[in-house]
């Protein structure tokens, strides 16, 4: 979809429609749609409903590095703790990795 | 897209020509002009216990290392102090592959694999044992799970006053934790050519360095088990829809077999007289295990002295024993994995003692520790320690039990002297505990049976090369052996119907061919005969003894072949020949009945009974009374192949030619592509339509 030859309404809608899907899990999406209309929210000039869209985008953005941090945060814990947990860790794993403990 | 055809074109003529000039094409796949494969080799892998973890592996893509062949002091020095083309694979003659040498060269980072020369029959140079011997085993061998434990007057590590180093050799290189792959090559040409590889690229210039190509290995033996048994076994359970198991618990069956069948009687006092030995041994890489000296030698001993009675029993001179008389039974047993904390041993008293022995479904008698009247036990007896056999007894039974076990000696040293062979008491100067043995775990179980362990030791072993690959390599002699099972058998007939019987002997052709066998070849005559018509096919194609490492206890194609062979061999020795028709139909009693490979029915109440460590039916991986030994698994894509190291600088030059040529001929290309006009004569492309095809 070429944005330069949508109407800012549906610029708008589709900018909420993403930030809506976003809370389904998707962090990504939150991320993706923080790239894409960051230009039309906070650059190019003011059109009815920018506001809304910055609105979208700011929360996009945050719900984005909430994901961020927490899997960051996750990942590094769990990889250095998985083999201490014992019998919990190998529970929570899809992949026990061979040749360790 | 004319940009990057055009460009395409250029740069694969650019290929063809440099490849033409400067490789020789060869028909062979890249990977094999690349590398050598070598196909003769024994790995050494890795295996778990309740704490702890044994062994080698490799990382999981592989270890790389530079070939240095270590055959003197000098050339281990080197590598030590001053190679500089670390990693290294080191390359030992047998003599220098000892823990203290891989130890230092490990500690320093100077290797990621290391490989020892082998040849059964030492054919080729630098496989000779070292004179002074050699046992990768414990000094103290399975002492955790015997008598005395590790504390104490009578424990083997510990500082009492009677303790004994039983395997003063032991070097304890098997249980060491490398963390490298290691492995035997045993292939001449393969060895040769790696040795010749080493000396053309490696071998150190006046001391120096050499320079590049080097000779490289790649070695692969990727174990997936790590850390210990609680934690692989928990692994191997856990629910996993992607994954299999990561560690299989040692284990195998255990055979034992009557003289006659049980089967009528019931057990109420000391009914039952037991004579054991043990099937299997270990050495450092598994599948080198020659098991000679320490289970062959018993094994073979307790097989003849079974076929003597058997011949009593086939002429009718005994009869079932009568245990109303007073007299008994006489059962043979054989253990599997001794060697790992007494699996079969320990397991057999666990199902006595819980009521599972016999299985039920045999539809025996059951028989408890306490119905056990005797037991004699054969360890290492193939060699002689002062020109004498000894008989080793538990010093801490009580006073009742040692007089039935001076009763049990006396009767076994007077049959040996009148075979001219000496059984002494080796606590006669100083009082000494049993050596490592599967009696230990019966008096665990119950402490008042009377039992005596021969061996060929009086105190620490004779045999400098327990448990390693060299096992065989001392010179077993068949007359004592023979004159060994002469005194068992006819001890074992006294202690059973209170009487003499002075016409048994044992046949030393019969010892001879035993032993060679099993230590020797499989595929030999005995064997052949003893067993089934498609086992003596099988055996056929079979060379060298039969493997005596026990594995795990979830082998694809049931019992190893020694349990299997010694079944065999024990039906045959002990059963009677049938001459029914239709073989199996009205045997009775008899539980083993077969068709041998010449077509004779024989019948013998010979069974074989689990040998997996309690532990692994009480779920207790973590025991410390039952063994907890597992093998780790690994991947189908296990190898070793050599190939030469090229100059680091010179593959950065390669590159760098390489990333040239794509600059310049994109260069040409634009160029071309541009001036197009002025370099093809435009008009010369005609297009032609042909009016037919539309």
């Amino acid at each position: 979809m070429d944005l330069r030859k949508v109407s800012d309404q549906d610029k708008l809608q589709l900018c909420r429609r993403y930030f809506v899907i976003g809370f389904a899990f998707l962090p990504f999406l939150w991320f993706v749609n923080f790239v894409w209309f960051f230009k039309y929210a906070f650059y190019v000039k003011h059109f009815e409903g920018q506001k809304k869209m910055r609105y979208y985008l700011t929360g996009s953005l945050i719900g984005f590095l909430v994901w961020f941090i927490g899997l960051t945060v996750w990942i590094s814990v769990y990889q250095k703790n998985r083999a201490s947990w014992g019998a919990t860790g190998d529970m929570i794993s899809f992949l026990i990795p061979l040749g360790e403990p | 897209m004319a940009y990057f055809q055009i460009f395409l074109r250029v740069n694969i003529i650019f290929i063809l020509l440099f490849s033409v000039l400067k490789i020789k094409v060869y028909g062979d796949k890249i990977e094999q002009s690349i590398y050598s494969q070598i196909s003769g080799y024994s790995s050494c892998v890795t295996l778990l216990n309740a704490t702890h973890q044994i062994g080698c592996t490799s990382k999981r893509k592989g270890n790389v290392g530079v070939v240095h062949y270590i055959d003197s002091d000098e050339n281990f020095k080197w590598l030590l102090n001053k190679g500089k083309y670390s990693p290294y694979v080191s390359l030992f003659t047998a003599e220098y592959f000892t823990d203290d040498r891989l130890k230092q060269l490990i500690n320093a980072d100077k290797l990621s694999g290391a490989l020892v020369l082998y040849a059964r029959n030492f054919t080729i140079n630098g496989t000779n044992p070292p004179n002074s011997g050699f046992s990768p085993e414990y000094p103290c061998p399975n002492e955790k799970f015997g008598l005395y434990g590790s504390n104490g007057v009578y424990s083997c590590s510990g500082n009492g006053s009677n303790s004994v180093t039983w395997n003063d050799n032991g070097s304890e290189m098997s249980y060491r934790d490398y963390g490298i792959p290691v492995f035997a090559l045993y292939k001449e040409n393969e060895i040769n050519n790696l040795i010749k590889c080493y000396k053309d690229h490696n071998k150190p210039v006046n001391g120096e360095n050499p320079d590049y190509p080097l000779c490289g290995v790649e070695m692969m033996s990727f174990m997936h088990a790590a850390k210990d048994t609680p934690t692989c076994m928990r692994k191997s359970s856990a629910p996993k829809y992607t994954q299999n198991g990561f560690c299989d618990p040692l284990g195998d069956k255990n055979v034992w077999g009557t003289l006659f069948s049980f089967a009528d009687d019931s057990f109420t006092h000391n009914d039952v007289i037991l004579a054991t030995a043990k099937l299997d041994s270990t050495a450092f890489f598994h599948d080198l295990a020659p098991g000679a000296d320490n289970d062959a030698t018993g094994v073979t001993v307790l097989l003849a002295a079974a076929e003597v009675l058997g011949n009593l029993t086939r002429n009718d001179s005994i009869k079932a024993p009568d245990l109303k008389k007073n007299q008994k039974h006489i059962m043979f047993s054989f253990f599997h994995g001794e060697v790992w904390d007494y699996i079969g041993s320990s397991r057999m008293v666990y199902d006595m003692m819980n009521g599972d022995f016999p299985d039920k479904g045999l539809k025996l008698p059951r028989l408890d520790l306490s119905n056990i009247a005797y037991y004699l036990e054969l360890n290492q007896v193939g060699l002689l320690d002062e020109n004498s056999l000894w008989a080793h007894r538990d010093p801490e039974s009580e006073e009742h039990v040692r007089s039935k076990t001076k009763t049990m000696f006396n009767t076994l040293s007077k049959f040996g002297a009148s075979v001219n062979l000496a059984i002494k008491d080796p606590s006669q100067s100083k009082v000494q505990p049993l050596p490592p043995a599967s009696f230990q775990r019966f008096l665990k179980g119950n402490r008042s049976i009377p039992g005596l362990v021969i061996a060929d030791h009086k105190a620490a072993y004779t045999n400098k090369f327990y448990n390693s690959r060299f096992d065989d390599v001392q010179r077993l002699d068949v007359k004592h052996l023979t004159k060994l099972a002469t005194t068992v058998a006819k001890t074992l007939y006294e202690l059973a119907y209170n009487e003499t019987n002075d016409d048994m002997a044992a046949n030393e052709e019969r010892v001879t061919e035993l032993l060679g066998c099993l230590i020797v070849n499989q595929n030999c005559s005995l064997f052949k005969q003893v067993v089934t018509k498609d086992k003596a096919y099988r055996l056929a194609s079979q060379n060298g003894p039969l493997p005596r490492y026990v594995g795990t206890d979830n082998k694809l194609n049931g019992p190893s072949g020694i349990t299997v062979m010694t079944q065999y061999l024990l039906a045959y020795f002990t059963g009677i020949n049938l001459n029914v028709t239709g073989c199996p139909a009205g045997s009775g009693n008899m539980s083993f009945v077969y068709h041998n490979a010449y077509g004779t029915c024989i019948g013998a109440s010979v069974y074989s009974s689990p040998a997996k460590s309690p532990a692994f039916i009480l779920e207790d991986y973590g025991s410390t009374e039952y063994s907890t030994w597992t093998e780790s698994r690994w991947g189908n894509d296990n190898r070793i192949r050599m190939f030469l190291i090229a100059d680091p600088t010179q593959e950065a030059i390669t590159l760098a030619v390489g990333i040239m040529l794509t600059l310049i001929s994109l260069v040409v290309t634009v160029f071309m592509y541009r001036k197009a006009e002025q370099l093809f004569t435009p008009g010369d492309r005609v297009l032609v339509i042909n009016d037919d095809m539309q």
